[in-house]
Order: structure tokens, then C-alpha cells, then sequence
């Protein structure tokens, strides 16, 4: 997970602390000093490590603190005085915040950032375990601009919750909505295929997304117009999916996310409560 | 709609009088043409170059700048709009305020008002909830966003921030809540918009 600001704020804090710890004497470093040198010296290596990996290099500062830190750490296995300690730990306290916090401050705060952040924003509360874990990554695509990579993966955690459902009322219940679907005349049930006899999770996963929108009509009830409001979204992840001339823009994310909220999980949602 | 129309057609019906008998109608044809052309707002601007429509606007607003306000999303223009109309401000001026070239949508190089830290980090806040309503039509702004926007704009002060974002203006503002805006927030959101969108001096750095 990528260390916040905040958490790179508190590292800060705890920098300077130590710092004033040491003091302004010559002498040795105490071996409860030398401790939490160390331990402040292992943590920096690991959040510097998990920001290498998250930011894309855009914080060069990193490298200079990963230097001294190593440094601290070399400087714990052996008797140092409090002074040489300092003189590490000066950098923290002089150029951190300004060369490495505010950067990713600003990083954070950048508008495709917020927009990820208000992606996932928008499903709060809507959303199980599983079906978040799309969520998220939905927002990190979009955070990077990978926006048909981000409504794939919206529409995964709507299909992850058509599943759920399904396997709340039952697959019995599933098949016989799918036998009374084929059995409509017209469009969308004659388009219906392969919908009858799902008896695990693994057949529902190999069917198609068409049909259980489709037998969802007839299994929850809801109008032709969600459906096709369900199918329009649906277009749109194969148009996402599959090579083109689609390019959508974090705003179509945006209203891609409003509708499978409101077609999907606020559906759901307001079902369990009736 | 035709309030002026009459004195108009009246000098239409003069000049194709001058006009050989043959060619009166087709005459009349033309140049009534033209005069209902020239009272469609989409017409092209002083701009000749531009080619690309206005969009629809509040009526009592002419555009300036067809050419900034067309590339206003689809999926905002609605919104935009109502704002436009409802602030009664130019709406290429106001379309111009905003950068929609870059995804996301952000102001461009903006200049926020304010004497003060604490104005202008309110007006900061005022100002991204005004996106967050163009974008999702809730006056909500992200605190990671304020926050970074203030930095940029030089006036983050992390010591006063909660007590600057206690007022009438924000339901709620902290960074565990974003920030939202009550109705004075909105008509306080709606003026700053205006007072940019109006002063082009203030408008862009």
C-alpha cells in the first residue's frame, strides 16, 4: 500500500524528534537512542521502497534520504556519538518536508488523484469485500489514465454483484427465470443463450454478461428500461475491452460508475431493504 | 422573437424592389435568408477562423469566444450551463476560466481572490466545490485537492486550517470528510465564480 502524506508527515515528526532526543552533547548515543534510530531507519527504507513503486520515480529526493538512512542503520551496529546522528537526521529536519512531503502532497492532491479518490468514493458503503477490490483498481486505472482498463473493471464488480445475487436467491430460481426468459417472444429474451441449468458459480462465470441482464428482468423484476440502461453499459465495457477508436475520458468513467451504482449496487441495496 | 423583424423586412422589400422583376423573389429569398442568419447566436464570432459551434447559452448572453466554450464536455455542458445562466456571466469568459483540454477538467492557470491566507483558502475550497458540481452535481471538494491547490497558490496554513474551515460556508471540512458546502457556501461559490468570470484582469495569471 502507498504511504500518504500523512504518514510521511508523521515520519517527519518523528525524525525531529529523535533529533531533540539526541541532544546537543558529544557523547555516545544511548542504547535505547541507538534502538529507535534503527527502528526509524528500517521504516524509512520500507516507506521509501513502497513510494519507489507507487510514484514512478517522480520523487528523486528519495534516493538522498534512502542514503542517510542507510547510513543511521550502519551507524546503530556500532558505538556513534549523538552528534554523528544528528548530523544524519539534519536533512530530515532541514530539506524533508519541502523536497519529498509537499511533492507528494502535490501528487496527491492532482485532479486525476481526486478523480480516482472520488471514483471510489462514489460505491462507499455499496460495495462488498470482493466487489471493492475492482473498485479499486478501477480507481487506480483511471488515476493513470487507463480509463477502458478502468470500465472493465467497474463493470467486473457490477457483474461480481449480478453473481452474488444469483447465488442469494439460488440457482434454481436462476434457471427457472432463465427458462421463463426463453420462452419470451422478441428482443432482448430471443437473444437469451445458454442461460438454463447454471448449477455453480464457475457456469455462471463462463456464461455470457448479455444473459443475465437479460434473466434479470425476470429474476429481480426490473423494468426494460434498466435493462437497457444495463446493456448500454455493457456496449460500452466491449467497447472498452476490445481494440477501437473508444477513448473515453475520466468523465465517461465517471458517469460509467453513476449508472452501474444506480442500476446495480443501489438496486441491490434498496431490494434487501424491501 | 420578430419584435424588430417589421423594419427589418420593410428595407428588405425596398431593396428588392431596385431588383429586375425576374429576380425579385429569388432576391427577397437571399437576403431574408441572411437576415435571419444574422440573428442565430451560432453564427461564427469575431473569430472568422473558428468553426466550431457555441453551445446553447443563456439567451441574454452573445459569445465572445466560440471557439474556448466548445470544447465544454458533454457530459458537464448541462450543468455548465445553468450555472452560466444562473450567475448571468459570459459564458466563453466563464468557459475559459477552466483548462477542458486536459483530462480530468481543471482551472486554468487561476489566480484565486482573496487579502488573506484565510480568504483565499476559503475561496480555494468555494472554488473546487464548484468543479465537483460541474463534475458530479454535488458542491463537494477533496481535501487532498484544497490542499495541494492551496500549496500552489501559496496559502496553506496548516496550523489555522480547521479553524479557517469552521464557518457558514462548509457543512463539513476536514480531511477525513472533504469538503462540502451549505447554501451560503453554494451562493458564495456561485459569486467567486462570477467575480472571475467577470474581471478578466483577475481571471488568469
Amino acid at each position: 500500500m502507498m504511504p500518504t502524506s500523512e504518514d510521511l508527515e508523521s515520519f517527519h515528526e518523528r525524525a525531529c524528534s529523535l533529533h531533540t532526543q539526541l541532544g546537543t552533547n558529544h557523547n555516545f548515543a544511548r542504547v535505547d537512542q541507538s534502538a529507535a534510530l534503527a527502528e526509524a531507519a528500517r521504516d524509512w527504507l520500507k516507506i521509501s521502497a513502497a513510494l519507489k513503486e507507487a510514484v514512478d520515480g517522480f520523487l528523486p529526493a528519495l534516493e538522498q534520504f534512502d542514503s542517510i538512512m542507510a547510513e543511521v542503520l550502519k551507524a546503530t551496529k556500532q558505538r556513534t556519538r549523538a552528534s554523528v546522528f544528528r548530523k544524519h537526521l539534519e536533512p530530515f529536519k532541514s530539506v524533508f518536508m519541502d523536497s519529498v512531503v509537499v511533492p507528494l502532497m502535490r501528487y496527491e492532491g492532482s485532479p486525476s488523484q481526486a478523480a480516482a479518490r472520488q471514483l471510489e468514493g462514489v460505491f462507499a458503503g455499496l460495495v462488498s469485500t470482493d466487489e471493492e477490490q475492482y473498485i479499486s483498481e478501477a480507481a487506480r486505472c483511471s488515476s493513470v489514465r487507463c480509463h477502458r482498463a478502468a470500465i472493465v473493471m467497474l463493470w467486473a464488480a457490477a457483474i461480481a454483484r449480478i453473481h452474488a445475487e444469483i447465488q442469494n436467491v439460488g440457482f434454481a430460481a436462476y434457471n427457472a427465470a432463465a427458462a421463463a426468459s426463453v420462452k419470451k417472444k422478441g428482443s432482448p429474451f430471443n437473444r437469451i443463450q445458454n442461460s438454463i441449468n447454471v448449477a455453480s458459480l464457475a457456469d455462471l462465470q463462463l456464461g455470457r454478461d448479455f444473459d443475465l441482464i437479460a434473466v434479470g428482468m425476470e429474476l429481480w423484476g426490473y423494468d426494460s428500461q434498466t435493462f437497457d440502461e444495463l446493456n448500454r453499459c455493457l456496449n460500452i465495457r466491449n467497447a472498452a475491452a476490445h481494440p477501437g477508436s473508444f477513448e473515453p475520458t475520466s468523465l465517461d468513467v465517471r458517469q460509467f460508475a453513476e449508472k452501474i451504482k444506480r442500476f446495480i449496487f443501489e438496486f441491490f441495496a434498496t431490494k434487501r431493504k424491501i | 422573437m420578430f419584435e424588430d423583424a417589421k423594419p427589418q423586412i420593410e428595407n428588405i422589400v425596398a431593396l428588392v424592389a431596385l431588383c429586375p422583376d425576374k429576380l425579385q423573389e429569388k432576391c427577397f429569398e437571399l437576403l431574408l435568408t441572411s437576415y435571419l442568419q444574422s440573428l442565430s447566436p451560432s453564427r461564427p464570432a469575431a473569430n472568422p477562423a473558428s468553426v466550431t459551434p457555441a453551445p446553447a447559452l443563456a439567451p441574454h448572453e452573445a459569445p465572445s469566444n466560440a471557439g474556448a466554450s466548445a470544447t465544454i464536455p458533454d457530459a458537464i455542458k448541462t450543468r455548465f450551463n445553468s450555472l452560466v445562466s444562473r450567475t448571468k456571466v459570459n459564458g466563453a469568459k466563464a468557459a475559459d476560466l477552466f483548462d477542458f483540454n486536459v483530462d480530468p477538467f481543471t482551472f486554468h492557470a487561476l489566480s484565486v481572490p482573496g487579502s488573506s491566507t484565510t480568504e483565499k483558502m476559503r475561496n480555494v475550497a468555494l472554488l473546487l466545490a464548484l468543479k465537483g458540481y460541474l463534475i458530479s452535481a454535488s458542491w463537494v471538494a477533496d481535501w487532498k485537492e484544497f490542499r495541494a491547490t492551496c500549496i500552489d497558490h501559496s496559502c496553506w496554513d496548516q496550523g489555522n486550517v480547521a479553524k479557517t474551515m469552521k464557518h457558514k460556508w462548509f457543512k463539513v471540512a476536514s480531511s477525513a470528510t472533504d469538503i462540502s458546502l451549505t447554501g451560503e457556501g453554494i451562493k458564495a461559490a456561485e459569486g467567486c465564480f462570477t467575480k472571475l468570470a467577470s474581471g478578466p484582469d483577475d481571471a488568469s495569471a
